[in-house]
């Protein structure tokens, strides 16, 4: 019988045991999905990209990017205040006229903006990307395919945190429909609706792979072939990294530059410009 | 001491025997076996020859001949065959030269098992000795038709004996119409009768006396009567021995009168001659090729030697430059062909036309003979009597003559003295009388070639105004046509140039109907076509400027590549340089067009437009940064194309 008890004492320790780590554990991760997703509320938004597309030669050119983007907070109601400055470069290879591909380096400077955290105010993160874009004319219209793939290494606001890093699937959908024209040419006022799934992947996440979906249109000017301006709004949602079962959710407002300048010689520009076609 | 004398004149007899021995060598006939050019002939030749001074030297046998079956069967082949030899590079030794030209009808024949192809055609052949390249011992000359193989006719045939190329003895030649059988002495002259027979047996016969080779006289026989016709008989005064050809027949016939000359076959014997001597020439020609050769027989003859003195022999060269003068402008006023119009109007010219057709009658013909017997050399075969009476068988033309006018089938006559100074004098030598003929025909002829020039420059200018002026009209016509068609089609701002243009033209044909007097209206006629034409020009110039337009701005579009929509965008480029043109330029050349315009100016408007389109379309491609900047401050037409570099001369 004693020897029953000892067994059942022993036991009951072994059990309390576990469940006391188990308690440990779970208050660490401290991750409950809830019953049903749950969405937060909407966020405002305000995107100021500029893209530059700057030929070296026949086929290279150097994509320039920069992004200022303004978030909305408590004190700062819509337009918001500087959430992330970017800096995205890339050398990208002509293969023809329907077909590109780039890769480059992303510097994003994320700025704090809970107004409540005493955590650091700004924290540099880190990207390798890739892209590959597909184009096709379709009737007046053309259409584009975009896959991205990034790697990127964040940190969180709180002091000395270590960085995770994450990979990002994208692909966008994207149309760009001549208004006031038979085709895309200057002087030309473009309507383009666009729809991008952002996939994640790494060990942080878990039960958050979708990271965002991005529907957006746009309304956009070609000024001459070199310069383009286009402004839209966007809608987008996506699974919280910390709880895949919280939904983001925001509106943005979107206003972009497109210049592609040429320094090159005039007897270098000719006829290469041309390309193949 | 004798065996050490010995070796030396030994080593230096084996040294001369070698020495003689390489040159001798060097000299030993060889053998050539192969294919042969001898001018127009091409065979294949078999001949000895050694090399002197690197020289080929015929020495020894000769062949060479050609023939070709395959030719023959197909069409028509000919074949040559020389055979004889050669001493020292000249013929010598027995020779036979034979050229055929055969066809053959593919038929044949098999003959002691050999077959036989029968030819047809003709067949020459010379057969003879050479003697160191002249012709020695009988000679052989025969032409014969060959049928199937057969001779069917001889068509030529001499047969001369020569001494040393001299010929001698009896001779004879056959042609297909007459044979001539003669006689020489030793030293080659004719001599004694040289007959003449027709073939046919029916025609005259002529007998030729000679007597030591002057021609005595010459009898003519036909089947109801005979006539002698005296030669140089009786003339025992000097002579000079020359060959027997239709030269000599010239200066014979300078002694007869036109009745015996017409009697006279008609050259037949110096024909004959000639037709032999052919034949002789080529096979000399074939022997000359290979070497040296003195072929050719030489018939000689004495004729009477009246020689020219030195004054004389200036005179007749006077009389020949007098006649080629004449004679060139006679021609040339003769077949002027507005002369041979207005004579049938105008009875000036028709008696100016006559005079000349006089002038070359009564004295260039008469001069132009002498100038043939001079061309001939035969001028000295003749007494100067004889010369004159034979060239002017009515007697020496007069200084004043009646001009016989034809117009409107009314004839009358005019007199014309010849302007001459020099006239007819008995007291002078004959021929200083000839000369002063072909004097007074050469000043005849001038006289009048000057009055008819200013004839013609004033029938010459009328004419010219009259196209002038119908060209005025064409020029007008078709421009009006082109501007009223075109400016239809193109935007307003040209079809105004277009306009101006017109209404310019007209203005300047009202200015031109304005000019009176017959001196200025010619020229003005001259600058009116030239300002129509510029104005033409300038008007199809004017018609492609729309086109010009499009031309550059499609020239300055690029095609470049948009990489956000991925598509080719048109870019215009170099926009300062194509505003200049089409806000500076243009606008200019069409003011100009509007307001400036004059006769002298659209030649080189004209040139500007055309010279800017093609300057702009050359900066594409260009550096032009400079010129861009340049040209944003400049607003002045003028200075702009001096930028260009377009010569700007409308207004300067």
């Amino acid at each position: 019988m004693k020897t029953f008890r000892t067994q059942i004492v022993k036991l009951v320790f072994l059990f309390l045991f576990t469940a006391t780590f188990q308690i440990v554990a779970q208050e660490k991760e401290a991750v409950e999905l809830p019953e049903y997703s749950k969405y937060k509320d909407l966020g405002t938004k305000t995107w100021i990209n500029t893209y530059g597309n700057i030929r070296i030669s026949k086929r290279l050119f150097w994509d320039a990017q920069t992004h200022l983007r303004l978030e909305e907070t408590e004190a700062t109601p819509f337009f918001g205040q500087v959430a992330q400055v970017y800096n995205r470069h890339a050398i990208g290879y002509i293969h023809s006229k329907y077909f590109n591909v780039r890769l480059g380096g992303v510097l994003r400077l994320n700025f704090n903006t809970d107004e409540a955290s005493t955590d650091r105010n700004l924290v540099p993160e880190w990207r390798i990307w890739h892209q590959y874009q597909f184009a096709q004319s379709l009737a007046s219209m053309m259409i584009y395919h975009r896959i991205r793939i990034e790697h990127r290494w964040t940190q969180s606001f709180v002091e000395n945190s270590d960085y995770i890093f994450r990979n990002r699937w994208r692909y966008m959908f994207r149309m760009k429909i001549p208004l006031n024209d038979h085709k895309l040419k200057p002087k030309t006022l473009y309507v383009a609706p666009e729809a991008e799934l952002i996939m994640q992947s790494g060990k942080a996440v878990v039960a958050s792979p979708m990271e965002d979906l991005r529907l957006t249109t746009t309304l956009g000017y070609i000024l001459t072939p070199r310069l383009t301006v286009a402004a839209g709004a966007m809608y987008s949602q996506g699974q919280d990294l910390k709880n895949g079962g919280y939904y983001k959710q925001s509106w943005a407002m979107r206003f972009h530059v497109y210049y592609s300048p040429d320094f090159r010689k005039v007897k270098n520009k000719l006829p290469e410009i041309h390309l193949t076609d | 001491m004798i065996r050490l004398t010995i070796k030396p004149l030994l080593q230096f007899l084996v040294y001369i025997v070698v020495g003689i021995y390489i040159p001798v060598s060097a000299q030993e006939t060889q053998t050539y076996n192969g294919p042969l050019q001898i001018g127009k002939y091409n065979g294949n030749a078999t001949y000895s020859y050694k090399l002197v001074e690197n020289d080929t030297v015929l020495d020894g046998d000769f062949t060479v001949l050609r023939s070709n079956l395959q030719e023959l069967l197909e069409k028509q082949d000919y074949s040559f065959q020389f055979k004889g030899s050669f001493v020292d590079g000249t013929a010598n030794g027995p020779w036979k030269f034979q050229f055929g030209e055969f066809n053959s009808k593919s038929q044949s024949e098999v003959i002691d098992y050999q077959y036989r192809v029968l030819v047809s055609g003709i067949q020459k052949s010379a057969i003879g000795k050479i003697k160191m390249g002249k012709p020695n011992g009988k000679w052989i000359v025969l032409e014969e038709e060959i049928e199937n193989s057969e001779i069917s006719k001889t068509l030529f045939k001499s047969v001369i004996s020569f001494d040393n190329g001299v010929p001698q003895q009896n001779f004879s030649i056959n042609s297909e119409n007459y044979t001539l059988v003669g006689r020489f002495l030793r030293d080659g002259l004719a001599h004694d009768e040289w007959s003449l027979f027709p073939s046919n047996g029916i025609d005259q016969f002529e007998s030729w006396y000679f007597k030591d080779g002057l021609l005595q006289s010459i009898r003519v026989d036909d089947e109801s009567d005979h006539k002698t016709i005296k030669a140089f008989q009786g003339y025992n005064s000097q002579t000079k021995i020359i060959n027997l050809n239709a030269g000599y027949i010239k200066a014979l016939e300078i002694q007869l009168s036109q009745v015996d000359i017409d009697i006279l076959h008609h050259n037949s014997l110096p024909e004959l001659l000639k037709q032999n001597a052919a034949r002789y020439q080529e096979v000399d020609d074939i022997l000359s090729a290979l070497g040296k050769s003195e072929f050719l027989p030489e018939f000689k003859v004495k004729v009477p030697y009246y020689p020219l003195d030195s004054l004389e022999v200036a005179n007749v060269d006077s009389i020949v430059s007098y006649y080629k003068k004449a004679n060139e402008l006679s021609e040339s006023i003769l077949q002027n062909s507005q002369l041979n119009i207005l004579k049938l109007s105008d009875s000036n010219t028709a008696y100016q036309y006559n005079t000349v057709l006089y002038l070359k009658e009564k004295f260039l013909k008469p001069i132009e003979e002498i100038v043939n017997y001079d061309s001939l050399n035969i001028l000295e075969y003749t007494s100067r009597e004889q010369l004159v009476n034979h060239v002017f068988s009515d007697g020496m033309p007069e200084s004043k003559m009646d001009i016989e006018i034809q117009i409107d089938s009314i004839t009358s006559s005019k007199s014309y003295s010849l302007p001459s100074s020099d006239t007819i004098n008995n007291d002078n030598s004959i021929i200083v009388n000839i000369e002063a003929v072909a004097k007074m025909g050469y000043d005849g002829i001038l006289s009048i070639a000057n009055e008819v020039k200013e004839t013609l420059t004033q029938e010459k200018r009328q004419n010219e105004l009259a196209s002038l002026e119908e060209e005025i009209i064409q020029k007008n016509d078709s421009m009006v046509i082109f501007i009223d068609s075109t400016s239809a089609t193109i935007p307003l701002k040209y079809a105004t140039a277009l306009k101006q243009l017109k209404s310019f033209t007209n203005n300047t044909l009202n200015e031109y109907s304005k000019v009176k007097s017959a001196q200025n209206r010619l020229a003005a006629a001259r600058s009116t076509v030239d300002c129509l034409n510029n104005l033409n020009d300038l008007s199809r110039t004017v018609s492609l400027m729309p086109a010009y337009q499009t031309d550059i701005i499609e020239n300055y579009t690029d095609r470049i590549w948009n990489p956000f929509m991925a598509t080719l965008m048109d870019e215009d480029i170099k926009k300062r340089i194509t505003s200049t043109y089409t806000k500076i330029l243009e606008p200019y050349f069409l003011t100009e067009i509007e307001q400036q315009i004059s006769c002298e100016s659209i030649e080189d408007l004209n040139k500007n437009i055309t010279a800017t389109y093609k300057k702009i379309l050359e900066l594409k491609d260009q550096n032009t940064k400079k010129l861009e900047r340049k040209l944003k401050k400049e607003k002045d037409p003028v200075t702009v194309l001096e930028m260009l570099n377009v010569q700007n001369t409308t207004k300067q």
